[in-house]
């Protein structure tokens, strides 16, 4: 479980985050949605401690992230970040070892390699394995990336705009691999998404957020009726709830 | 990929043995045989051997200080020079030989003129407790700049006829004068090297984003100044004993990565070697090519350069 307890943090006066709070369960999948510069990214952020609230605290498993180091941080979260630019040809086993940093003093052992060899088996992903990173696809790219943070281990994973740069058959295996592994390990996905059509359709829980503040949070099927989408990007749209999914259209 | 790394450890063990018998004075094959010996003794193990000892040390001093720049500034152009230590170095050399002729002095002088050089660097670019790239990259430039200046100065007030020769001899660098004193202090190098041996794989780690390092639980900063400060260390010393041996630390670790790949786990090894096999070469060139010494830095240059075009066409052939 993850709680977030009314977090705020400003940068030179200018406030980013505005009493957060936020409260997630094992086996669901978030999709934070809002229009760029709403804080969404620096949420994330807070939650591995890449910036640390002025205000309030984070508790994983009731446990405060202020007591927690940030190399510890790692067993309980997985983030990826929006970009990735890891120029050096490493072979793909090579990145996704990365993942097991914290076990390791000098260098990866053959342990570590079986265990990469395990993760990328187990996604399905074994035909890139001898594979030079840098010269995979985006989409690629971003599997290899995810079997990374799946190498961490953690209960938390927390994707920023795992969608961005991916076509749209990308988009929708790389959403359904992650809503798949969180619900049957039964941890907690956290992602930051554009594309509401996609956030609605592989997330239970909606977050909407604007200006640092969380406009609503609700499940899926309720958030749509109750509030209106026009509000939050100021502009405005008309959304239709058709079964397990949505249509939307801007006036 | 551990038999390339065994046959150029092979390889670096023919050529030193056959260096041995290069130089202005000719050494018979079978000298330890022979009556008179003891004169040809005093040359293999009085003068050539601590020489070859310490080119071997050096070159690999210097390449590794480039791979760990290079990998850590993430940038393939990133030499040990980026931070302006040599110039803090050859400053600190030039007072030395200003001041007095000693030798012992000179190198003391220029070590910890080095060192200080990159202490300003530290504090200048250390920003809340961290140091990031940039940063560095730009207060390395105004160190650099500022011994640079210093080190004209020094050129300028120094006597023309005696001291001014001098200094610009030890900036083209050499190992004529070299002997087990200086490979004693030369051999203080194997700590960092040991110890970026040990942490070498996570200078692929270092390779990431600071935030996606930090992310998978990589503490970046404090992995940055341990290795910048292990590197400047194996520069300091290897420029305070021998002068100036430019090109090394940027060109080997391209050719390193040519034989070996881009993964640091095998790419810190093969600089060792290569950059001992190269330097001992060119030590070889330097001392047997004319009746005189050329001095190193000169060769080092002469052949990097060319050769670093070469291996840049190289590499582009390969990754097409």
């Amino acid at each position: 479980m993850l709680k977030i307890n009314n977090v705020s943090y400003s940068v030179k006066g200018k406030s980013i985050l505005k009493n957060i709070d936020l409260e997630f369960k094992n086996g669901f999948v978030y999709s934070i949605v809002g229009p760029n510069g709403a804080g969404k990214t620096t949420l994330l952020k807070s939650l591995i401690k890449l910036i640390e609230p002025d205000f309030g605290d984070i508790f994983i498993a009731n446990k405060s992230l202020k007591t927690i180091k940030q190399r510890e941080i790692v067993k309980y979260v997985a983030f990826l970040g929006q970009e990735h630019l890891s120029k050096q040809p490493l072979n793909v086993l090579d990145v996704i070892v990365m993942g097991m940093l914290s076990d390791i003093t000098s260098t990866p052992s053959t342990k570590h390699y079986e265990k990469a060899i395990k993760i990328i088996k187990m996604l399905g992903l074994e035909y890139l394995a001898n594979k030079d990173f840098d010269k995979l696809s985006g989409g690629e790219k971003k599997l290899i990336l995810i079997a990374r943070a799946v190498a961490q281990n953690p209960p938390i994973l927390i994707l920023d705009e795992p969608t961005n740069h991916l076509d749209f058959k990308n988009k929708h295996h790389i959403l359904r691999f992650i809503t798949d592994f969180t619900k049957s390990n039964n941890m907690i996905c956290i992602m930051t998404i554009h594309e509401l059509e996609f956030a609605f359709y592989y997330s239970d829980f909606i977050i909407l957020m604007k200006d640092g503040k969380i406009v609503a949070f609700k499940d899926k099927h309720s958030i749509f009726k109750e509030y209106d989408i026009s509000n939050l990007y100021d502009l405005n749209i008309t959304i239709k709830v058709i079964d397990d999914f949505i249509c939307i259209k801007p006036k | 990929m551990n038999k390339k790394l065994f046959f150029m450890g092979f390889l670096l063990t023919a050529i030193i043995f056959f260096s041995v018998f290069i130089g202005p004075v000719k050494i018979p094959l079978d000298f330890w045989l022979l009556k008179n010996k003891s004169y040809y003794e005093t040359i293999v193990y009085d003068v050539r051997l601590p020489r070859i000892i310490l080119s071997c040390v050096v070159g690999g001093s210097m390449s590794l200080a480039g791979v760990v720049y290079q990998s850590v500034f993430r940038n393939p152009l990133a030499s040990p020079d980026i931070l302006g230590t040599a110039f803090g170095c050859a400053f600190g050399a030039a007072v030395g030989i200003l001041l007095s002729g000693n030798l012992i002095l000179i190198q003391l002088f220029s070590l910890i003129s080095g060192i200080l050089s990159t202490f300003a660097v530290f504090y200048i670019a250390r920003k809340d407790g961290h140091i990031d790239i940039l940063s560095l990259v730009i207060s390395g430039i105004i160190v650099g700049s500022f011994f640079s200046s210093l080190l004209g100065l020094a050129k300028y007030f120094a006597d023309p006829d005696n001291k001014l020769p001098a200094i610009t001899f030890w900036l083209m660098g050499s190992f004529s004068d070299v002997g087990y004193k200086d490979v004693a202090i030369g051999l203080v190098c194997l700590i960092p090297i040991c110890v970026i041996y040990y942490k070498r794989w996570f200078l692929n780690v270092a390779n990431l984003e600071d935030e996606e390092a930090i992310a998978i639980g990589f503490d970046i900063h404090r992995f940055r100044i341990l290795m910048i400060g292990l590197s400047t260390l194996l520069v300091s010393i290897s420029i305070s004993l021998v002068g100036i041996i430019g090109w090394v630390g940027l060109v080997v670790p391209h050719m390193a990565r040519l034989v070996v790949g881009y993964d640091n786990k095998y790419v810190v090894v093969a600089s060792l070697i290569i950059g001992a096999l190269f330097v001992l070469l060119c030590d070889d060139i330097a001392r047997s090519l004319t009746t005189g010494e050329i001095p190193i830095g000169i060769v080092t240059s002469f052949i990097s350069a060319p050769l670093f075009g070469f291996l840049y066409k190289m590499n582009y052939a390969k990754n097409k």
